[in-house]
């Protein structure tokens, strides 16, 4: 098959006349050797279809590896060599790689060239009307016919005009001597639509190109750029990766607001480092808002804006939000996100493994870190995150008829060694409710990849975790231990049968000893240490003495921390405290799992947002949606509207000698819609026929 | 052929468009201009100008439909009846659903996707049938389940609209938001085109064909939408959702979508047909399926008009894009794989019109075609991760 736009050999094309065959040559333009040869490559369709498949399989590369993630997460995933070999072929950030825009650029100039050699012609056949057709030419064609009729051939062709007229066709006559032509055609724009099309592709991609980062990598060659990769404040990195707020390219960058605060540059990422980009106003983030579904899930984020133009003073305000955002001249600003703004925490810790139980309180702000000496030797105190809200799922929907609850504000933070290990936690400020009980809750993992496990710290009847630690607190103490063992192993001796002193500080050493194992380790360290020292066989009775004499040891100490607090248990206590007390040995069961040498706080806080904002320039954005028009509009006109043309001679012919007749032919073809055209002509023919006779 | 262009007016008599319309054409558009103003009559106080304006835009839209396409109008009331029954039946009372006989065994959104499915895949078989035995019974059977399977699809679509407003004004929003809802729309869609091809060559063969990629997309649907996912929970949009563009976009792209596979599955009917003729099989049921020419055209015709489409709809998408993450293009892999289809579509265009290539190998292409659409419908929210995190698999 030819490569030529015209491959149905319907048309009366062999018969032109010497004029139009001249001006044919002249509009194929004049093109030798060489060039010829590069413009024919370049304008091939086979050039353009190889593009479209390259360009699509490296578009899917592009969408299976990740864009532009930090180079390390590439180092982890491929491997130095690998890295190495997909950072050369800029795999990393292919859609601004030199290949793939030297290859949009291939698209570009294939299209252009495509349109050079075939613009003449499209042009001609939507303006023209070709009037020079023989019949012989139009006997040749698909749809033909040929009448006789008894009028003149003007007559005849004024009622063929006519009718041609009322299909929607637009005619043009000739007549030379005696002979007539008409030349009728309609929807030729359909030709037009070739040129919109592909017109619409230059534009879309040329200005598609300017919106890209191309021009900042063309400085970046020339050497007059270079993205910053050292973790540095905006204030500090050089010029040469700084762009001025006067220079009219295109960018898309990030600026993280806090609340309260106001700013004048973004960054905008390239490969593994950021370019400092300025702007000509500066935004103030007055406040933002974010609204919840009772599914926790956001419902809406907005931030109330203030922008004031550098130059003149000139002050906006207003609130934007996803889907709406601030155009300023050039420059759009988006609601992208929202992260932390530094909220201030003000926190407890309460030390897990210190008898002196000193009010360790301090203010954090969220995203600072702070040394920290415990007696398991220096940590640092990183805050991570902190969240206002916290919606899960509820596990008691059924009961409460709510799907959903809300856990409170909470804080994540890492316990970092001094060999560099960390430990994260999420602890929530407000205590839940189990069973009508309340617990603080914190949850712990070594690494971000595993599930938290939760620690339950039950609240005391004021609501706070003092007795917890005060309790904690006494059992790490020796001193008051022992003193406590031992005044409990004499109690524990009725009076009737007073044993030997030695005994009884033997029990009393026995008593602090499983106090102090389980202050380590909870009634699993007592087991193990059973099941150390005691052969197999006594081990069964010795386990229950054991329990029986660590229950009398840690209901003692109970009952000193609550006189301490000043609980009136001359009595009896309540079921209220019995319960606090099963609930805290159970949590002292697990705490050595929990493995921290604190246990922190929300006292409270004052949250602090910051809004992410995406500020962008695109100066080729109106273009592309010009470009955009014309692609729909040339897409339309291609695929439904359909160009037909329609040829009549007539000829004069003499009927029995004196009376005028004449002779019609008529042809005609419908380019793509050859078979609504079949149609057309035999409606056309079904009035012929009417008027006229068919010949032979 | 004949018969159709004695029925046809003669285009070259002095006539117009007015003149060619039947009393039942007018009662049509005085129907729907009578709906939209006592709509507008009855809630202009709630609309903005906009929103008047699509309204009015709609009703004569609908207008021009039911002219063009005669069937459409008997379809567009039916849906219009049954969804105003279902919601007059809901009141303001979601859970009337798990009560209320009709809605919970007919007409509520659940109940009708439920129907709607199983009328597909039944007229399926039919269709199929149809084509083994040659019974026309059996192929009109066929094309009313299918008829009624759309009316149920669409239905099913309204109510569940108005039923994200009953869950809470805040969760109301149009249902195209989330995979089981836009295989809902999918199917729809690739039945209609597929029924106003079925009308126009009044041939019933490729039904069967047809109605196999809308099984299988009612097959996924079930088990994206009832099975363990549970996706057929309505769920409130996040912030990004929210807007008009989503509206305009999502429809857009999936008449894309579904005349794409309107043509890979005339295609596989065209590469049978091919196959068993050069086998010399020439049996009853290979001639049963239309003319390799014809199939050759509808192919051509299916995937212009999605091409057409989907232009369009990722312009949209560019549009909504630059309203929404700040900038028409960002290489999401969304985006990404719709440029990928477009440029296979523009090639497979290309080779038929520049290159003459007819037949076999575009048949292939498009079934080819089909499977590259497939991806970025469905695959990209399974398998990569962007921005487009919507309806996530
Ligand atoms: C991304 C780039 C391009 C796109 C999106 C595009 C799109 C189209 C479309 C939609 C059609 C209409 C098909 C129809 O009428 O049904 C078409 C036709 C055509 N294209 Fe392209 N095209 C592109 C590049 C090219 C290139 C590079 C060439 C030159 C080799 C080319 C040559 C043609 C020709 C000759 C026609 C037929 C025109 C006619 O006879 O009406 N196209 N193109």
């Amino acid at each position: 098959m030819s490569n030529e736009i015209k491959s149905d050999n319907n048309r009366p094309e062999q018969h032109e006349n010497p004029e139009q065959a001249l001006e044919r040559d002249r509009s194929s333009r004049e093109e030798h050797g060489l060039l010829k040869v590069i413009l024919s490559f370049l304008g091939s369709m086979e050039l353009a279809i190889s593009l479209f498949v390259i360009i699509g399989i490296a578009s899917i590369i592009g969408t299976i590896l990740q864009q532009n993630q930090a180079y390390n997460t590439y180092i982890v995933k491929f491997g130095p060599f690998w890295f190495e070999v997909f950072r050369s072929l800029e795999l990393f950030d292919i859609y601004s790689s030199w290949w793939f825009v030297i290859l949009l650029g291939f698209l570009l100039i294939s299209t252009a060239t495509c349109i050079y050699h075939y613009a003449p012609l499209i042009i001609r056949e939507w303006r023209q009307f070709r009037l020079n057709v023989s019949s012989k030419s139009l006997k040749l064609m698909h749809s033909t016919g040929s009448w006789d009729a008894q009028t003149s051939p003007d007559e005849a062709a004024q009622f063929i005009q006519e009718k041609l007229a009322n299909g929607g066709y637009q005619s043009r006559i000739k007549n030379e001597q005696g002979t007539i032509t008409i030349a009728a055609k309609k929807g030729a724009v359909n030709r037009l639509g070739y040129l919109f099309t592909h017109g619409a592709i230059i534009v879309i991609c040329l200005s598609a190109l300017y919106d890209g980062n191309f021009n900042l990598k063309l400085r970046e060659a020339a050497g007059q750029l270079k993205p910053e990769t050292r973790d540095l404040f905006a204030s500090q990195v050089p010029d040469i990766s700084r762009l001025k707020a006067n220079e009219n390219h295109a960018f898309r960058g990030n600026a993280n607001v806090p609340e309260g605060s106001t700013t004048g540059l973004v960054f905008l990422q390239m490969r593994d480092g950021f370019l400092v980009q300025e702007l000509p106003f500066t935004i103030t983030l007055n406040d933002f808002r974010i609204e919840h579904y009772n599914t926790g899930m956001p419902k809406s984020f907005e931030s109330d804006i203030v922008i004031e133009d550098k130059e003149t003073g000139e002050k906006i305000s207003k609130t934007i939000e996803v889907n709406h955002p601030l155009v300023y001249k050039d420059f759009a600003i988006y609601q992208a996100s929202f992260d932390d703004g530094g909220s201030i925490m003000d926190l407890q810790a309460w030390s897990l493994d210190d008898s002196k139980q000193q009010s360790q309180s301090f203010k954090q702000v969220v995203g600072d870190s702070k040394k920290m000496s415990t007696r398991q030797g220096e940590f640092k105190l990183e805050l991570v995150e902190f969240k206002a809200l916290n919606v899960q799922p509820n596990p008691k929907a059924e009961e409460t008829g709510r799907k959903f609850k809300n856990m409170g504000p909470s804080l994540t933070f890492r316990l970092r060694d001094s060999s560099g290990q960390a430990k994260e936690f999420i602890n929530y400020a407000n205590p839940t409710t189990q069973d009508g009980r309340f617990f603080f809750l914190s949850g712990v993992r070594s690494s971000t990849t595993e599930p938290f496990q939760y620690l339950f710290i039950p609240a005391d009847d004021n609501i706070s975790l003092k007795r917890f630690f005060d309790f904690r607190a006494l059992l790490t103490n020796p001193q008051e231990m022992k003193r406590i063992s031992e005044k409990t192993a004499a109690l524990s001796f009725s009076s009737s049968n007073a044993p030997e002193p030695q005994i009884v500080v033997q029990m009393a050493v026995v008593m602090q000893r499983l106090a102090e194992l389980f202050n380590q380790g909870g009634f699993d360290f007592v087991l193990n240490d059973i099941n150390d020292k005691v052969p197999e066989d006594k081990r069964k009775d010795v386990t229950e003495s054991y329990f029986k004499v660590l229950q009398t040891i840690l209901g003692t100490v109970y009952l000193e921390v609550l006189q301490a607090e000043g609980v009136d248990i001359s009595n009896n206590i309540t079921p209220a405290q019995e319960q606090y007390y099963d609930d805290m040995v159970n949590t002292m069961g697990i705490i050595a799992k929990y493995n921290a040498p604190f246990f922190l706080q929300i006292k409270s806080f004052v949250h602090k947002e910051a809004s992410g904002f995406q500020i962008t320039k695109a100066p080729g954005k109106d273009l592309v949606y010009l470009g955009c028009v014309l692609l729909c509009i040339g897409i339309v006109l291609m695929f439904y509207v359909a160009h037909k043309r329609i040829w009549v001679i007539i000829t004069p012919s003499s009927i029995s000698g004196e009376e005028q007749g004449s002779q019609l032919v008529v042809a005609g073809s419908g380019d793509r819609h050859q078979k609504e055209f079949a149609m057309e002509f035999q409606a056309l023919s079904q009035l012929l026929d009417k008027q006229f006779s068919t010949t032979k | 052929m004949s018969t159709s262009s004695q029925e046809m007016e003669n285009i070259f008599e002095k006539q117009n468009l007015w003149r060619k319309l039947s009393l039942f054409d007018w009662g049509w558009a005085v129907v729907m201009l009578i709906s939209s103003v006592f709509v507008w009559q009855k809630y202009s106080s709630l609309m903005d100008v906009y929103e008047v304006g699509i309204l009015f835009g709609t009703s004569i839209s609908l207008v021009a439909w039911g002219w063009f396409w005669k069937p459409v109008r008997a379809y567009i009331i039916s849906v219009a009846l049954l969804s105003l029954f279902s919601i007059y039946l809901y009141g303001n009372d979601l859970a009337l659903g798990e009560s209320n006989f009709f809605l919970k065994f007919l007409i509520s959104s659940k109940s009708a996707i439920m129907w709607m499915s199983a009328l597909y895949v039944l007229a399926t078989v039919t269709y199929f049938i149809g084509l083994f035995i040659g019974s026309e019974f059996s192929n009109k059977t066929a094309s009313a389940m299918t008829w009624s399977a759309t009316v149920m699809g669409f239905v099913g679509l309204l109510v569940r609209w108005r039923e994200s407003y009953l869950i809470h004004v805040d969760v109301g929003h149009i249902p195209v938001s989330n995979l089981y809802e836009v295989f809902i729309l999918f199917s729809i869609i690739t039945a209609l085109m597929y029924l106003y091809y079925e009308g126009k060559s009044k041939t019933y063969n490729m039904g069967g064909f047809v109605l196999l990629v809308i099984s299988s997309a009612v097959a996924f649907l079930l088990w994206y939408g009832f099975g363990s996912r549970g996706a057929s929970e309505i769920q409130p949009l996040v912030p990004a959702l929210q807007s008009y563009w989503m509206k305009i976009h999502v429809p857009a792209n999936f008449v894309g979508y579904g005349a794409f596979a309107l043509a890979a599955m005339l295609a596989t009917a065209y590469l049978i047909k091919d196959t068993m003729v050069n086998q010399g099989r020439n049996g009853a049921i290979v001639n049963r399926i239309p003319d390799l020419e014809i199939l050759d055209d509808v192919m051509y015709k299916s995937i212009a008009l999605g091409f057409a489409f989907f232009t369009l709809a990722t312009i949209l998408g560019a549009m909504w894009a630059a309203e929404a993450w700040g900038g028409y293009w960002s290489w999401d892999p969304k985006e990404t794989w719709a440029l990928i289809v477009w440029l296979n579509y523009a090639a497979w265009l290309h080779l038929r019109l520049t290159k003459g290539w007819r037949g076999r190998p575009l048949a292939w292409w498009s079934v080819i075609g089909l499977f590259i659409t497939l991806f970025a419908f469905i695959g990209v929210n399974m398998f990569l991760s962007g921005l487009h995190s919507y309806g996530e698999l």
